[in-house]
């Protein structure tokens, strides 16, 4: 009984370990043949990573390598929800630190995900203080910030770059694909911690940073620019101001600077009108400066002899059921003297020996009603219509800057071309583009676009505009040492009724200097100045101020 | 193949498989290391940049104006032709001769064997 009893026993075990041993081959055979790419598949998501490395956004430089825009690798807080125990506890600790609503960081905390953002783009200390509260739930991720060193300080150049480090406005948005450079990645194992395992890398591409960009800007220019803009608004609190500062030789833009302005730090808190760029998105009627372009066409046509006399009506004259006004009454003058003093109603009758057809011509030959090509996004095209569509008034209104609407930068480029002996050059922004070592990836030259007047009538119109600036309209601009070419501008703005009003005006002033050989033409433009709206009171001071302090500096270097 | 060959096999492939793995574990705390490393020295670089970032924020003409110029117990002023501009303001700048006189006791020693006697400007 017992010899048999173990060998059924026997027989028992064997039968049952065999059973086993079965069960686990066929499990075996299942997992490794059947289940086998699922098995892989799985175990090879668990070990590998693909790390997506970002490439750092190139940075701004002025002309002479001051940093303007760069970017810094800033902590990200992102939290895991779930590993919160009491949200309530942690949102009053957290809403303290972060500077934010108790209820909006509860909302986070309470999300059902694994992964939420608390705070992206914050400063060293408050990521370790809130990592401090809570290591296993919060985590830090860094993440580059645009950042801007000189705040507001050619804020309408640089535009900004988002959240995502994208660029938003400006040299940023225009010249994105040069700076944004390309992303990498890797492919390599990771252990159980996560950590990555370097050795075990097996694909690494590896991130092409962004280029930088040098700048026309000169950052001492743009400060004095944005200094005389300050005042401006200190002492006439205007609606809107620009001031735009040329080498009139190449095209150079040396300062660009509008108020209201913004600092792009913190962007997304200023107003939209704050961000605009008014320097060339804004048209506006530029009155008595446009007579630089009608004075312009007459002299080159030879129209009129200048020392020829026009009568001015003493100041009023009478055209059709409409009377046209001087500022001041004048007598007879020649056509200088009209130019200098600014006279409306001299003007106007040697604008009649022109033409319309010519008038038109050589306003469209100075680039009116089309873009000028600056590599700044959002620029207008002005107004000019065709003679075709003009009105019997339009031959009194167009020479004197009315009934045609022009951007700040292209009466600054027209005046540019006088000042560079009749030659027009396009303005640009940028002079070259670097890589991280320096080396040239891209140079910007100077694009002559055309000759716009004979070389004689530049100098000639060249000298009209230092008679202004001598005896005329413009003794304000004036500067010690130096002669001064410009022309000032107080144009009337169009009021809701559609008619000129009376108590709204835009001051201007351009011209450019040393009116015998140029370094520099600036544009002055004051929207709504009070209580003074003269061009010669409030525009021509600050061209004078900008020119004079930047003269000094362009020599000193 | 007797027993004996055959523990000495299985020894030997024991061996080189365990400095394999053990091979493989230095070669992971390495590369631990230099992960660690290069964690310091990008916070390094990203800490140069933020320092960079500072200096040029400091010295951006906007801050030197309103830090200079606008404070409201600031004298600075920014030179123009109608300003002087006055180096020493106190008395107390300019140090008189006796806190010019040499504390190093060598050199008084060297000084009082010298015959010449010290040049003072009269005040």
């Amino acid at each position: 009984m017992g010899r048999l009893s173990y060998n059924k026993r026997a027989c028992l075990i064997f039968v049952f370990l065999f059973g086993v041993l079965s069960c686990l081959t066929v499990r075996l055979f299942y997992i490794q043949l059947l289940r086998s790419d699922y098995l892989c598949d799985v175990a090879n998501k668990q070990h590998s990573m693909m790390v997506r490395t970002e490439p750092k956004r190139g940075d701004i430089y002025d002309r002479n390598m001051r940093i303007f825009a760069t970017s810094l690798n800033m902590d990200s807080v992102y939290v895991n929800p779930k590993r919160i125990k009491d949200p309530q506890l942690t949102s009053r600790e957290l809403s303290k630190i972060l500077d934010m609503k108790e209820a909006e960081v509860l909302r986070r905390l309470t999300k059902d995900a694994s992964f939420v953002w608390l705070k992206r783009k914050t400063s060293d200390d408050i990521s370790k203080e809130i990592t401090k509260l809570n290591p296993r739930a919060f985590g830090v991720i860094k993440e580059p910030k645009r950042v801007y060193p000189n705040g507001e300080l050619g804020s309408h150049v640089l535009g900004f770059a988002g959240l995502d480090n994208v660029g938003l406005e400006g040299i940023e948005l225009v010249y994105d694909e040069f700076l944004k450079g390309q992303p990498g990645f890797k492919i390599t194992k990771r252990d159980a911690k996560l950590r990555e395992l370097v050795f075990m890398q097996q694909n690494f591409v590896p991130a092409v940073e962004g280029h930088n960009i040098v700048l026309t800007i000169d950052e001492a220019i743009q400060h004095i620019v944005e200094t005389e803009l300050d005042r401006i608004y200190e002492d006439f609190s205007p609606k809107a101001a620009t001031i735009i500062a040329m080498d009139p030789r190449n095209g150079q833009i040396l300062a660009l600077a509008n108020r209201p302005t913004y600092d792009p730090n913190i962007f997304e808190r200023s107003e939209s009108e704050s961000r605009r760029n008014r320097a060339i998105t804004d048209m506006y009627e530029p009155g008595s400066v446009f007579k630089v372009i009608t004075a312009s066409a007459i002299l080159d046509l030879d129209s009129i002899d200048p020392q020829e006399k026009i009568f001015c009506e003493n100041g009023a004259y009478k055209i059709g059921r409409h009377t046209l006004h001087d500022h001041k009454p004048h007598g007879w003058l020649n056509f200088f003297e009209i130019i200098e003093v600014s006279s409306n109603i001299g003007t106007i009758k040697a604008a009649q020996h022109l033409g319309q057809k010519n008038l038109y011509n050589y306003i469209k030959t100075y680039g009116f009603g089309e873009k000028t090509g600056i590599d700044l996004p959002g620029e207008a095209i002005g107004m000019i219509r065709k003679p075709e569509d003009w009105s019997r008034l339009s031959m009194c209104a167009i020479p004197m800057g009315q009934e045609v609407a022009v951007t700040a930068l292209q009466m600054v480029c027209a005046v540019s071309a006088i000042a560079n002996r009749g030659v027009m050059v396009r303005p640009y922004m940028v002079d070259r583009i670097i890589d991280d070592k320096g080396g040239l990836i891209k140079s910007f030259k100077t694009f002559y676009v055309r000759r716009v007047l004979d070389r004689k009538t530049a100098i000639e119109l060249t000298g009209i505009l230092t008679g202004v600036v001598e005896r005329g309209t413009g003794k304000n601009a004036k500067i010690e040492g130096y002669p001064v070419a410009g022309k000032t501008g107080t144009a009337q703005k169009v009021a809701k009724d559609g008619r000129y009003s009376h108590s709204k005006f835009i001051s201007s002033f351009v011209g450019f200097a040393p009116a015998d050989d140029p370094l520099i033409s600036v544009i002055v433009i004051v929207d709504e100045p009070r209580p003074f709206y003269y061009a010669s009171l409030v525009a021509a001071p600050a061209f004078g101020n900008v020119v004079k302090e930047s003269i000094a500096y362009l020599e000193s270097k | 193949m007797n027993l004996a060959r055959i523990f000495v096999i299985i020894a030997l492939i024991t061996s080189i498989s365990l400095i394999l793995v053990h091979q493989q574990v230095e070669i992971a705390k390495v590369s631990y290391q230099i992960q660690h490393q290069e964690l310091s020295i990008t916070q390094a670089l990203d800490q140069r940049q933020g320092l960079l970032y500072n200096v040029a924020s400091l010295e951006s003409p906007q801050n030197l104006k309103q830090t200079l110029l606008l404070a409201e117990k600031s004298d600075f002023s920014c030179l123009n032709n109608k300003k002087t501009i006055i180096l020493a303001k106190e008395k107390s700048v300019i140090p008189s001769p006796t806190e010019l006189k040499n504390t190093n006791p060598f050199s008084n020693l060297l000084a009082f064997l010298s015959l010449s006697s010290e040049a003072e400007a009269n005040q």
